[in-house]
């Protein structure tokens, strides 16, 4: 390895970012991946037990909601806010004071998770506006306690997510469609294509690197589903709305069994280490092609 | 520069004087809402000083004690009792108070009865912060509408709740929002029919799949198959909404079974404690029992690593004495600690002065009478039955299965 003067330099740039993520995030995963094989309670001085915590994560049938409830959430809230975000990121651009719009759709964003998760344990009560809107337009046999009732309650927090998560999306999406070239596009017209079969056959074909890290990065957020869950139902009622994470937050700071805490913590950590592998690599190389 | 100086200092004296106070003892504790009570009672200890910090956030709070008992923890903070404090004194991180027990015990102030909460092998780990007892809240204004009196007897308990169910109200309210509410009315139907059996069970001498277990889930059942309670989905506490205390005040909902520390809420949502909402102890429902309530006590400890523990010591001494338990009796409308400080006006002095001289049996609290592992995942497995009463033979079964986990491994 060859030491120069710019090299020293750029070693000197990057070394408190290198520092921090390391203190910030490389140390805690490290005691974390430690204590997954330990009995730690926070109380007791903590034993090795080997495998045991993972072992109980995969033959414990409890388990079985969480996991089941966060596949439901690692696909509907990455489908949903992708495919949503991409409609009004191509509606948008055809409507003058299309920033209006823009900001409109990307405010809920801003707000937090917590925050999002009380005003919408409001909305969706026995007595909320979801119900009375419901009612207003002639479906009253359909309200219900929608946080109170599963699977409702998870498709209802999905729901909730969804409101949040897809301004995020739509702004990705605008700057994929702003970034075409115009000649393709052009020439589809010109050749009959319009309405679905120009976004199916040509617009999404040509923004599918955006597709693929807007998914990536949802893949990532929802896996790991915890604020809104925890404000909304703590993961109840009777467990059936709870994710991983939440039984990670239950298992850890609950009931004090730190030690198989972090072995669901570190489930969820490599599980969104493989979805960031991916996302890293689309960004990297769409980088690149740039 | 000098008025900036000035808005810095004057923030800097704000923040000191309401959220901490410099001093010599520092006290943990997560109720947040007491804050204010807790400085004018300790006001009163002229040995000591005190920095008390609160916790709006009970996870949080329990994270930093846990993890600061081995370090640098605070001489005093709040915990919960029996099962729940359990594990601290095994793991020697808590000082044995027996020695100042034996003192105000000897001196006839305090009821050696009111220690058992906080006992282990003999000795006392702690003293109460609060004392509450669950009866049950009932709306007097639709008592004195349908013409209905305290129920004496578990018949007229029920005569009772057919002729609110007739009159388009709801009787009894439930919630399990939070989670932990699901024992309340597990505890209490075991109670009223068994209590032996009840104390058995959370200590692991009687099984979830025992007939006293079945009995209670189907009376619980029939009630709700009655529609005398509802289906458990409405908040707690909230004075707005369709919360449990909200319908109550409304007279919507006619009885909720709280602790006596739920007394200011109820009273906050609009009706007058005494005139307008009382209390009563449920009847047993099997009569020849003699009378009995759950009985809950939030300890205060002192960290055996602290390095202010003698100062500490000496502020427990404090917190058990008549000027100090007549104070926070005073301000907090808790039944005191200390038999010399009075008892508290309104209800809950009815309450206690009834439970006293009634020779009451004191049943603890099933959040702290049984093992905290068993007791998380069991408000679970409760709420599945209020969600699905009929699912009550699985949810007996599953809970027998926590319980045989727990207890084979303690």
């Amino acid at each position: 390895m060859n030491f120069n003067k710019d090299t020293n330099q750029a070693y000197l740039y990057i070394a408190p970012a290198v520092i921090l993520v390391s203190l910030i995030c490389i140390y805690p995963i490290i005691r974390t991946l430690i204590m997954s094989f330990t009995d730690n309670d926070g109380l007791n001085p903590a034993n090795f037990i080997g495998f045991d915590n993972y072992i109980k994560l995969f033959l414990d049938p409890n388990y079985i909601i969480p996991i089941k409830n966060t596949i439901i959430w690692t696909v509907l809230a990455t489908v949903f806010p992708v495919s949503i975000g991409f409609l009004f990121a191509y509606s948008i651009q055809f409507l003058p004071r299309s920033n209006f719009f823009q900001i409109l759709i990307y405010i809920p964003a801003t707000v937090s998770a917590a925050a999002a998760g009380v005003l919408f344990g409001f909305i969706l009560d026995k007595s909320g506006l979801f119900n009375q809107v419901l009612a207003l337009i002639g479906f009253e046999h359909l309200n219900r306690d929608w946080l109170f009732r599963a699977p409702e309650n998870t498709y209802s927090m999905i729901g909730a997510y969804t409101w949040q998560a897809t301004g995020i999306n739509m702004m990705i999406f605008l700057v994929g469609l702003q970034g075409l070239p115009k000649e393709p596009m052009e020439a589809a017209k010109i050749d009959g294509a319009k309405g679905f079969t120009l976004i199916f056959k040509i617009v999404i074909p040509m923004i599918m690197p955006y597709f693929v890290i807007a998914s990536l990065l949802a893949l990532i957020n929802s896996f790991r589903i915890f604020d809104s869950v925890w404000v909304m139902t703590m993961g109840g009622p009777g467990r059936y709305s709870e994710t991983l994470a939440v039984t990670m937050y239950r298992e850890g700071f609950i009931i004090f069994d730190l030690g198989y805490a972090a072995a669901v913590a570190v489930l969820i950590s490599l599980v969104g280490l493989v979805f960031s592998y991916y996302y890293l690599k689309s960004v990297l190389t769409k980088e690149d092609v740039s | 520069m000098k008025k900036l100086t000035s808005i810095l200092f004057g923030l800097m004296l704000f923040f000191s004087a309401n959220f901490s106070l410099a001093g010599d003892v520092q006290l943990y504790h997560d109720k947040a809402g007491w804050q204010d009570w807790w400085i004018e009672t300790f006001d009163l200890d002229s040995n000591n000083s005190y920095e008390i910090t609160p916790f709006a956030d009970t996870s949080s709070f329990q994270a930093t004690v846990r993890q600061s008992l081995r370090a640098d923890p605070p001489g005093l903070f709040t915990w919960w009792a029996g099962y729940r404090m359990k594990d601290m004194v095994d793991a020697g991180l808590v000082e044995d108070l027996s020695p100042i027990w034996d003192k105000y015990i000897a001196a006839g102030e305090v009821s050696p009865d009111l220690a058992k909460a906080f006992q282990f092998d003999g000795k006392t780990y702690a003293v109460p912060s609060l004392i509450a007892f669950w009866p049950m809240y009932y709306n007097k204004l639709v008592y004195a509408e349908l013409g209905l009196s305290e129920p004496k007897t578990w018949e007229e308990l029920e005569s009772n709740f057919e002729k609110i169910k007739a009159s388009g109200r709801t009787p009894v309210g439930q919630t399990i929002e939070g989670r932990w509410p699901a024992f309340i009315w597990f505890e209490e139907f075991l109670i009223r029919s068994d209590p032996d059996f009840y104390e058995d069970l959370v200590e692991g001498r009687a099984k979830y799949t025992d007939p006293q277990v079945e009995e209670a889930f189907l009376t619980w059942k029939s009630w709700m198959d009655k529609g005398w309670m509802d289906d458990g989905s409405a908040a707690f506490g909230f004075t707005t909404g369709d919360s449990m205390n909200n319908s109550f005040s409304k007279g919507e909902v006619v009885h909720m079974l709280v602790g006596t520390w739920f007394a200011s809420t109820v009273t906050g949502g609009g009706i007058k404690e005494g005139d307008e909402w009382g209390y009563f102890v449920l009847p047993n429902k099997d009569a020849s029992l003699p009378p009995s309530v759950i009985f809950e006590a939030g300890p205060i400890m002192v960290a055996k690593n602290a390095k202010d523990k003698d100062a500490a010591l000496d502020a427990i001494d404090f917190w058990m004495s008549e000027a100090a338990s007549a104070k926070w009796t005073e301000l907090m409308f808790f039944p005191p600690h200390n038999l010399n400080a009075g008892l508290p006006g309104g209800e809950v002095g009815e309450l206690v002065k009834e439970i006293n001289e009634g020779g009451y049996r004191q049943i603890n609290r099933y959040w702290e009478a049984t093992p905290t592992e068993i007791c998380e995942a069991a408000v679970d497995e409760i709420s599945k039955f209020v969600l699905d009463p009929t699912s009550y033979k699985d949810v007996m079964a599953n809970l027998q299965t926590l319980a045989d986990n727990y207890w084979s491994n303690n």
